[in-house]
């Protein structure tokens, strides 16, 4: 079976005609993913099959589930999204729809005293921060843009621009209501016994968190679509209102009081590159001793990607600015907050003085031009937004080089692994070089320790030039980077699975492809949500797993 | 021989080939302590126990538990609270009370590799050479396993957010047999504390691989893995430390303040206890709770105040500043002493990162020698309706109510609040422990309809708040049945 | 071919959904936070830049096929007002030209014989026959100007320093004639020598160009051109945000200029009041007590901006050869009818969440309400709501198509609100 005009009428006679449409040129808006070569090459590969035959709106929980027991009945594969930033929100075979949560954009409580709110899944980290503010709270900032969907962040993978203070997503998710892929409903936590309130995670008995999201893409939208969710909210001792008054363009038109927020920029003595490697570990020893000492809300070590992309007006300004070399290396950013007092903040202040002198770190001062360009302009949102859709700046395309998740340590040795790998074929006899903005693709990482360091996620970015040649160089640097994270035994490896991944690299790790193949197969016996990025159910051949090694 | 195809013969024969030295017990004697804990849960003898000393010794009996379509319950700790380790059909029992390794402290990523026989004693004497502590519950007992309470979620005395969830990764024999390990520990190596000598993982990823075990394991009561070693976070000693207290005549007079603490983040370990429990702790004996308890406040709100190395008195300065000011809000007179209890506040530092090592019983038994402890996760807010329901109860058994212990946890900043109550009685009296058990069952039902977040089932608690979550038992059930497909490991359980 | 011109911007969207809500840094809550009334209303992306430019990208790739998909094309391509307000967020990522995207597929649509649709084609064919939109006879376009006794500028011999334009709504509709009644009253208390163009003044065509109809456009833009020249206008001050934004920025780009080049100087009323204010030529006289609210019209705020005009190409990395400025919104007009509100006493001004550079359409423009009127009245009413929570007695607006359409949304609404042009206020405190 497939998706059928009965299908199809099925659907529109739920949801009603308006919410659900198969008109080709309403469905290829969901048919193109650009961010990341994979996404690139994905379409190229699967050209319209990358087109959705369908797309749904539901309103309600209750239409989330007839629209699957629909698929269940007919056949058909869905695909549950959040605002679809994602590669993996899009159709990889004929015959998809996809569930488009539009309609289902209601915060549905925020509770200032026990600090958590509930929500659908079309309320944006933004606008859910705007009402948390009035309450004197906050969220945590994501990188992928304050417009995506905060409920699918949560419960795929999301990474924050506060996480120093609030962990990722992950640390944020509390109860949530789940459609499985069979159409029931499951809740978990406080949400799921009546009259117990929405504030709480932990159970009841196992923690179905643990099974919704895993690793960096748990099921990657092959569990049924998540349908509510409660999270949780911060102090935030900023203004009730960001105080910005329009043309803000990327000027700071927001400041904060120095009694709530201070902001700091530091840099470690060396010649860059060569002394690339010693910076990074200065910057890990500063950060490990701030988790030490618990002190910050924002602790972070910026390259140059970010420095130049989040604090350009505009391409020509980012390429002005390279020349001009006014970031030169990477730099700590730290940002402190007076979450129990300014006394609290002035002790903070004292102490980050007194270890960045022992890890011997120099404050950027305030009238160097790295210090007006980044704290003057960009600075404040990694407490409103930390939006990195920006690293499209430079060549309109860019690609995660790879990331982890481990200690500071672990973090700083992948990332200088990484950029050799990346160095040798940008730089090296394949001259791939030309295609990728320099000197942005081969420099320092986004390092971000969580909860005061006790681990640290790290990405390196790579700007190739947008074509599915440079798309596909772009994929060689990645596969390579990975290789070699998979010859280096590192700890990266565990994060990478996701979808065929799983069966590749599935052995290392206790077989886990097989037991996330019973869990396929258990909830979704039809392999019909997302079977294009989630496990797919069945156990791959030895030959088509040897294609998929060439892939990489 | 396959499924249900032994005799106790061969059991013991075929056990004893596979652990090293006398380790397989049949004698009554060894049983019946595994037959029954502290708790009211009906006596149950396993037909075995095994004590293990290794994970590969582990993966055997379970391997050959299913084989045999024997249970399996594995138990840590040499003391149970709860009914979790007393088997529900007979069977084995996996001990792993000799496996006391330390296996490895890293004070730079600030984690401990231990395994699962360590006890929080035995942990924090270690962890105290290196200025640091692991972070415990109040005044686990002395017998209580590390790994036990983290997987049982007991919660921590310290509210700082990071430190709730402490589990970073874990070494589990499946209910299969096989090995597998959890998070960056899942990358191979010859051991769990060899991976960060064989392989570049410092083991401080808690995620995956494919899903999140760090969070399905923990409340599962041993029926989806057995977990046989685990690194978790621990945290620098303090410097510094002051406790201060908070009397109050009610619990609503508490609320506001309490939760004003948390906001501001003031302070580290902090907890509120009533005068029955709290005399419970800090009486010199048995005799002397009542007295303790008369000169009390009703309840009262313990918080310590500390620093780390950096400029120590003034971090201790602005958190007394930010307490000051509350006090004055609310009108609240801190102290630093409990007037009528010496040295209360010495106690209680003492106390802090430690285990019950008083002798005798356990300070929650120690008023009349038992109790049902019935524990929760509620909004701070709606603790005093709870504690109305549990002492309604009370009265209509003429059970005097300022018997009743009350403890408030805060978790994460005061996000949520772990609430136990405590119904003391005298176990040598069998009408007190029948009343105990009515009245556990009575306002364990009550309040769980009344919207108590139950989030540790044990027992009965587990139709109880099942029959009320729609799915979610139904889908526990099959994740068990995929882990479990022999359904051997601690059947019973959460009403699988 | 259109859209072979916007090919790289259309298929460099990274789908980020920058486009579809305000500007992250000015959200100040949950319920007005969305920012593409397009979007907003047809609920899929589709009707969204980038649905738009998915479709551009799909039409260039054959992926998608005017005739099997003219309706849903054209709907989703005209149920549009270009506020721009995808555009400027966008830029706050990337360098997308994403209002040229949305006016390439208009083009194209027209190109390939689908567009404009019927309402717009009226319009055109009524300029072609009337120089005006409204099918109005051109002897009455000056009627509003009786005994004010104004310069006409297209008589010989009339000379004057300003050319006042007054545009074919506040010329011809009813009720609309107050504004520039107010505003010829106001520039002769300020001693401002200037004229009108009487019977003689033609539609600016921004609607024709709005709608892709370029060639429309070239014609009657250069037919205006060729009157500003003969009447020597040096500086053009026009009421209507449509008018000034075509002789700004249409203008300029169809003479293939930047807007400082051109060789008049066009002003907003509002920016030429704020002069006056300013040099001290206005004073306000009487109290107005109220408290009133002000809507930004986008042909006046975000696509007020000057106009620079660019031919080139894209090279590495996506770079402009020569560079290109875009126009980011930033240097709209947005303060000076701020400023005249603040200056009349006893006003009092309360702004709405959305202003600005990130300032909710009304709905109605490049042709929207005519061809879609249920569409423009829904976001009319959006606005409306949003003005509610201001407790402001009365919108205050600078554009007679905002006017018009807010006023439809009032009444549609039920709510007690009032439209003012921001003229009538002037009136009501310079006057005394």
């Amino acid at each position: 079976m497939a998706f059928s005009d009965i299908a199809f009428r099925a659907l529109q006679d739920v949801l009603g005609e308006e919410n659900a449409t198969n008109d080709p040129v309403v469905c290829q808006a969901y048919s193109r993913v650009q961010w990341l070569p994979g996404g690139v090459l994905q379409r190229e590969n699967c050209g319209l099959d990358m087109r959705p035959a369908c797309v749904v709106m539901p309103g309600s929980t209750e239409e989330v589930q007839a629209i699957v027991k629909i698929a269940n009945r007919y056949r058909f594969p869905f695909i549950p999204r959040g605002s679809g930033f994602t590669f993996t929100a899009f159709p990889t075979q004929a015959g998809t729809i996809v569930i488009d949560p539009k309609r289902m954009n209601r915060i549905i409580e925020l509770n200032e005293q026990d600090m958590f709110a509930v929500i659908e899944p079309y309320v944006s980290f933004v606008g859910l921060q705007a009402e948390a503010m009035k309450a004197g709270l906050t969220i945590p900032t994501p990188l992928a843009g304050a417009h995506v969907s905060c409920l699918a962040n949560y419960s795929w993978h999301g990474a924050y621009g506060n996480s120093w203070l609030t962990g990722i997503g992950a640390q944020n998710l509390l109860g949530f209501e789940l459609v499985l892929p069979n159409g029931d409903v499951v809740r978990s936590g406080s949400m799921a016994c009546p009259e117990a309130g929405n504030f709480w995670n932990d159970g009841p008995g196992p923690d179905l968190r643990g099974f919704l999201r895993g690793g960096m893409f748990g099921h990657a939208g092959g569990m049924g679509m998540v349908t509510k969710i409660s999270c949780k909210l911060w102090q935030w001792p900023g203004p009730a209102v960001w105080p910005t008054k329009g043309n803000g363009n990327m000027k700071t038109s927001s400041g904060f009081s120095q009694d709530q927020f201070r902001w700091y920029m530091i840099k470690f003595p060396g010649k860059y590159p060569e002394e690339e490697e010693m910076q990074l570990k200065k910057a890990a020893e500063l950060f490990y001793e701030m988790g030490k000492a618990e002190i910050a809300c924002v602790a972070t070590h910026l390259a140059k990607q970010f420095l130049y992309t989040y604090s350009s007006q505009t391409k020509q300004d980012l390429f002005d600015n390279m020349q001009k070399n006014v970031f030169p290396h990477g730099f700590v950013v730290v940002g402190l907050q007076a979450t129990t007092s300014l006394r609290q903040l002035e002790y903070e202040e004292k102490v980050l003085n007194e270890l960045v002198a022992k890890v011997g770190g120099v404050f950027v001062q305030e009238d160097e031009p790295a210090y007006q360009t980044w704290i003057g302009r960009a600075a404040n949102e990694w407490l409103r937004f930390g939006n990195a859709q920006r690293l499209a700046r430079p060549s309109d395309n860019f690609s995660i080089g790879t990331s982890n998740v481990d200690s500071i340590d672990m973090i700083v040795f992948d990332i200088m692994e990484g950029n050799k790998v990346a160095r040798d074929l940008l730089e090296g006899p394949k001259h791939l070089g030309k295609d990728f903005v320099q000197p942005l693709s081969v420099h320092g990482g986004w390092i971000s320790p969580q909860e005061y360091g006790y681990w640290c996620l790290m990405t390196t970015d790579v700007f190739p030039d947008q074509a599915p040649e440079q798309a596909k160089e772009a994929i060689e640097i990645i596969g390579n980077i990975t290789r070699k994270q998979i010859e280096n035994k590192s700890s990266a490896a565990v994060i990478h699975l996701l979808g065929p991944a799983y069966d590749m690299l599935g052995p290392m790790f206790g077989n886990i492809h097989l037991i996330m193949k019973k869990f396929k197969n258990e909830f979704d016996p039809y392999n019909l949500s997302n079977p294009g990025f989630a496990t797919r159910p069945d156990v791959v051949s030895p030959e088509e797993l040897q294609k998929m090694a060439g892939g990489h | 021989m396959g499924a249900g195809e032994f005799s106790k013969e061969s059991l013991l024969k075929d056990l004893s080939s596979m652990v090293a030295g006398e380790r397989v017990f049949s004698d009554t004697e060894t049983l019946k302590k595994y037959a029954q804990d502290t708790s009211r849960a009906p006596s149950r003898m396993p037909d075995v126990v095994v004590k293990v000393t290794s994970t590969a010794e582990i993966q055997k009996v379970v391997k050959y538990a299913n084989e045999k379509s024997i249970p399996v319950t594995p138990r840590s700790s040499a003391v149970g609270f709860y009914g979790a380790g007393i088997p529900q059909e007979g069977g084995i029992i996996v001990d792993m009370t000799l496996m006391k390794r330390i296996m490895r402290v890293d004070t730079r990523n600030k984690w401990v590799l231990i395994e699962p026989g360590v006890t929080y004693g035995e942990l924090q004497k270690e962890l105290a050479k290196h200025g640091m502590r692991a972070l415990n519950p109040l005044l686990p007992h002395q017998d209580k396993s590390v790994i036990t309470s983290t997987l049982e979620r007991e919660p921590k005395l310290t509210p700082k957010h990071h430190l709730d969830e402490t589990i970073l990764t874990m070494e589990m024999v499946l209910p299969t047999g096989e090995l597998f390990r959890t998070g960056a520990m899942a990358v191979p190596a010859s051991a769990p504390e060899k991976v960060p000598d064989e392989v570049h993982s410092d083991m401080c990823n808690s995620m995956g691989p494919g899903i999140d075990w760090y969070r399905l394991i923990p409340g599962s009561l041993g029926t989806y893995g057995i977990v046989t070693a685990m690194n978790m976070k621990i945290a620098y000693l303090p410097v510094k430390q002051k406790i201060v207290f908070f009397g109050f005549k009610q619990l609503e007079d508490a609320i506001e303040a309490f939760y004003k603490i948390e906001r501001k983040q003031i302070g580290d370990e902090c907890f509120l206890l009533n005068n029955s429990y709290l005399a419970a702790i800090l009486a010199s004996s048995p005799e002397d709770i009542g007295r303790i308890r008369s000169v009390l406040p009703p309840y009262v709100l313990t918080l310590n105040i500390t620093a780390g190395e950096w400029l120590p008195e003034e971090k201790m300065d602005y958190q007394m500043e930010a307490l000051d000011e509350i006090s004055r809000t609310y009108l609240l007179k801190p102290m630093e002493s409990l007037p009528g209890v010496q040295e209360a506040e010495k106690t209680i530092t003492e106390h802090l990162y430690q285990s019950w090592n008083n002798g005798g019983s356990y300070w929650k038994f120690r008023a009349l020698g038992a109790s049902q402890e019935i524990f929760f996760l509620t909004p701070l807010s709606r603790a005093p309706e709870f504690l109305a329901i549990v002492k309604d109860v009370a009265r209509t058994y003429d059970y005097p109510v300022n018997q009743i212990g009350v403890y408030l946890q805060p978790k994460q900043w005061g996000k949520a609040f772990q609430m136990e109550v405590s119904l003391p009685y005298n176990p040598e009296d069998i009408l007190a422990q029948q009343t105990a058990d009515k009245m556990y069952d009575e306002a364990s039902r009550e309040l769980i309809n009344k919207g108590a977040f139950f989030y540790r089932i044990y027992g009965a608690w587990a139709d109880m708040v099942y029959s009320r979550t729609g799915n979610l038992h139904a889908t526990l059930k099959k994740i068990k049945k995929i882990l479990d497909p022999n359904q051997i490991l601690n059947p019973g359980k959460l009403g699988f | 071919m259109a859209l072979e011109k916007i090919e790289y911007d259309a298929g460099h969207c990274q789908r980020c959904s920058t486009c579809k809500w305000s500007h992250i840094w000015e959200i100040k809550s949950h319920r007005f936070s969305r920012n593409c009334p397009s979007l907003w209303y047809g609920v899929f992306d589709a009707y969204a830049a980038q649905g738009k430019n998915d479709i551009a990208t799909g039409l260039l790739k054959g992926e998608l096929d005017w005739n099997t998909s003219r309706e849903k094309l054209l709907e989703i391509i005209y149920r549009c007002p270009l506020c721009a307000a995808c555009d400027i967020n966008c830029k706050r990522i990337m360098d997308l030209d994403i209002i040229g995207v949305l006016d390439a597929l208009r083009e194209e649509a027209c190109e390939k014989g689908h567009g404009p649709l019927p309402q717009h084609k009226e319009f055109i064919q009524s300029i072609t026959n009337y120089d005006n939109v409204w099918k109005q006879p051109r002897t009455r376009r000056a009627n509003w100007a009786k005994k004010l006794n104004i310069k006409d500028l297209s008589k010989k011999g009339e000379k004057a320093d300003v050319l006042y334009y007054v545009g074919c709504t506040y010329a011809y509709k009813p009720g609309m004639e107050s504004v520039p009644q107010g505003t010829a009253r106001i520039m002769k208390k300020a001693g401002v020598d200037f004229g009108i163009l009487g019977a003689k003044e033609v539609c600016c065509g921004g609607i024709a160009d709005n709608v892709g109809d370029k060639k429309s456009f070239a014609e009657i833009a250069d037919k205006n051109l060729k009157m500003f020249e003969e009447v020597g206008a040096k500086t053009i001050v026009t009421n209507c945000p449509g008018c000034f934004m075509t002789f700004s920025e249409k203008y300029a780009h169809h003479l293939k200029k930047d807007t400082k080049d051109l060789p008049y100087v066009v002003k907003h009323s509002t920016m030429y009041i704020d002069e006056l204010i300013q040099q001290g030529k206005l004073k306000f006289k009487k109290n107005v007590n109220m408290k009133v609210t002000y809507h930004d019209p986008c042909h006046l705020g975000r696509r007020g901006e000057p106009y620079k005009h660019w031919e080139g190409k894209r090279v590495q990395w996506g770079l402009t050869e020569p560079p290109r400025e875009l126009n980011r919104g930033v240097n709209g007009v947005y303060e000076p009818p701020r400023n005249i509100i603040k200056a009349i006493p006893g006003v009092s001004l309360v702004e709405m969440e959305r202003i600005k550079d990130y300032a909710w359409c009304c709905g109605s423009g490049a042709g929207s309400k005519s061809a879609y009127p249920d569409f423009a009245l829904a976001v009319a009413k959006e606005r409306v709501e949003e003005a509610e929570t201001t407790g402001a007695s009365a919108i205050v607006s600078a554009c007679p198509w905002c006017e018009a359409n807010l006023s439809d949304g009032i009444d549609a609404s039920g709510s007690k609100m009032k439209v003012m042009d921001i003229l009538d206020l002037i009136e009501q405190s310079v006057e005394g």
